[in-house]
């Protein structure tokens, strides 16, 4: 499997590919998410309405497309998403349920909709029109290869010919996220 | 590539703790679903199918989910020669949405870890090889053994147990409820005066395996499958069924099987208007309007993580019975596009069957299994 390009998004920065290309010191995931947003000149209203680790995800697959001109060669279904992570929506799914929980139970469908941890592969599918193979597996924290491996079965099975693969974990504020553009070999 | 066999199905729910005694109650239409009263967010009375005596083989302080999780793949493994002990060439996915999710309920995150859950099954059962939790919102089962299949055929693994389980939680309930998902009166799916979800409670087990002598019963070729997303919407299906008509296609093509081979569809069918309709619309687009189906959350209800793996049981059932069973609680034929929904159980020879799943995310899975035991 040959990797093509490396997003990672952790401690107030932006990597590619090792190197660091964005800082900011924030008070919060939130505010540094927000911030990232406009260091990539986004404009996409709905960006504010997703849950933490959507726009952890979203923000990765965001800048790892600005960098890697490659990614759209491929059509519409040919880029499969592979995610992996240890928190799946535990975050959400604990502020959903302190509603619920609360004297006067309140349920929020918008908190709701985001307590499956795949909804980011969804948000990355609409913004980028990729109707290819998705998969997202929740793993200890010690196995984050199983991600790789299952990224490398779809390009080995020929079900995509790319794959963006990687680790996206957001729990009670601290984040970590990691996504590879990958593709088979050049034969 | 190897060729991939499925056997050693067992289904863990209200009615019944093995795949022959569920097969059998529904075949009786037998469903497990009911009125609880005081179960909704402010006391109202919800539909669910909910066990009311969970398998207890393990100690009482082990968490519901476990105990059906234990009791199915128990069931599985007694239907096969599989060693465990020494063996990591067998692999264990756990197909779930919510896990454990009444540990989050009483404020252990810790204890709502998906991963977890599965490393807790893989030591009580004694499995020494890898593991992994699928969790793709209520394709989950289905991707689950999409994955096993792909892992078998590159040589990863020699066997995969793929397991799915979720329950029936007041989270869950009132997330639905919620989204004014949820029916009031048991679910049924594809019908035209359906009115929504019933929330289901399930384990469901397979053996996915290089080696068909590991199996004490017959088993069944796994033709593989694929996943897709409809890149349109995270909660609501395609107009267009895009995502699913894609799933089917690829899964047909990769298969080499056309839509004239396929005896029998086990759709997803969850009982609301827009995923029901959005489901006749990838049917057609398919070339499958006039193929049998049926959903089987009238029966079960939606069984979310665990509802792949338990359809795939049934179908599996369906092969070694030769008799397709009815769409459970349908009074008159209403999706947007016509498709063939089974209004009675029809016994005729049964090969080939297509199972599809939907899910939040926008996310699709089909997949195929076939019977070519002479």
């Amino acid at each position: 499997m040959q990797t093509i390009a490396t997003i990672r998004i952790a401690n107030s920065a932006l990597y590619l590919n090792g190197q660091q290309m964005f800082a900011h010191e924030a008070e919060n995931a939130e505010v540094f998410f927000k911030a990232l947003y406009q260091y990539l000149k986004l404009e996409y209203p709905k960006f504010f309405k997703m849950d933490s680790l959507s726009k952890l995800g979203f923000l990765a697959v965001d800048a790892l497309v600005q960098h890697t001109a490659e990614i759209k060669s491929y059509a519409d279904d040919e880029i499969a998403v592979v995610f992996g992570n240890y928190a799946s929506s535990l975050d959400t799914d604990q502020k959903y349920w302190n509603g619920v929980a609360a004297a006067e139970p309140v349920a929020s469908p918008a908190l709701f909709v985001y307590t499956l941890p795949n909804i980011v592969q969804g948000e990355i599918a609409i913004r980028h029109k990729w109707y290819g193979e998705n998969m997202f597996l929740v793993l200890d924290r010690n196995n984050k290869t199983a991600v790789n491996n299952s990224a490398a079965l779809l390009l080995e099975t020929g079900k995509a010919k790319a794959c963006v693969a990687g680790w996206v974990d957001y729990l009670n504020g601290a984040y970590e996220a990691e996504v590879a553009l990958v593709r088979k070999p050049e034969e | 590539m190897a060729k991939v066999w499925i056997g050693a199905e067992n289904i863990v729910s209200p009615l019944g703790l093995t795949a022959a005694d569920n097969y059998a109650a529904c075949l009786q239409n037998h469903s497990g679903i009911a009125a609880h009263e005081g179960i909704g967010l402010n006391g109202e009375t919800l539909y669910v199918s909910r066990m009311k005596d969970v398998p207890s083989e393990l100690p009482n302080t082990t968490s519901r989910i476990l105990q059906m999780l234990y009791a199915s793949v128990k069931d599985a493994l007694r239907q096969t020669s599989l060693q465990l002990k020494n063996n990591k060439r067998v692999a264990l996915i756990l197909s779930t949405t919510k896990g454990d999710i009444e540990a989050l309920e009483q404020g252990s995150l810790e204890g709502a870890a998906l991963s977890k859950l599965v490393e807790d099954l893989s030591k009580l059962i004694g499995h020494e090889g890898e593991v992994n939790v699928l969790s793709n919102a209520c394709i989950s089962g289905a991707a689950a053994i999409i994955l096993a299949h792909d892992m078998v055929q590159t040589k990863r693994a020699d066997h995969v147990i793929v397991t799915g389980a979720d329950v029936v939680s007041r989270f869950t309930l009132t997330g639905f409820q919620s989204l004014h998902a949820i029916s009031h009166e048991a679910a049924r799916p594809f019908c035209k005066t359906r009115k929504g979800v019933s929330l289901g409670e399930a384990a469901g087990t397979v053996v996915v395996s290089n080696d068909n002598s590991i199996f004490n019963g017959e088993a069944f070729d796994l033709l593989g499958g694929s996943t897709s997303n409809d890149a349109n919407h995270i909660s609501g299906p395609s107009r267009t069924g895009e995502g699913l008509y894609r799933a089917i296609t690829k899964t047909l093509n990769r298969a080499g099987v056309s839509t004239a081979d396929i005896d029998f569809i086990s759709a997803h069918g969850t009982g609301t208007l827009y995923n029901d309709d959005m489901e006749s619309v990838a049917f057609n687009r398919a070339g499958l309007k006039d193929t049998p189906l049926n959903s089987f959350k009238g029966y079960f209800g939606h069984t979310l993580g665990a509802a792949g793996v338990l359809e795939v049981a049934l179908c599996m059932q369906t092969l070694r019975n030769n008799t397709m069973l009815k769409n459970m609680g349908m009074v008159e034929a209403g999706t947007v596009e016509q498709v063939n929904v089974l209004t009675e159980h029809i016994s005729a020879p049964v090969k080939t069957i297509l199972k599809t799943a939907s899910g939040f995310g926008g996310c699709n899975a089909a997949l195929l299994i076939q019977n070519n035991n002479a």
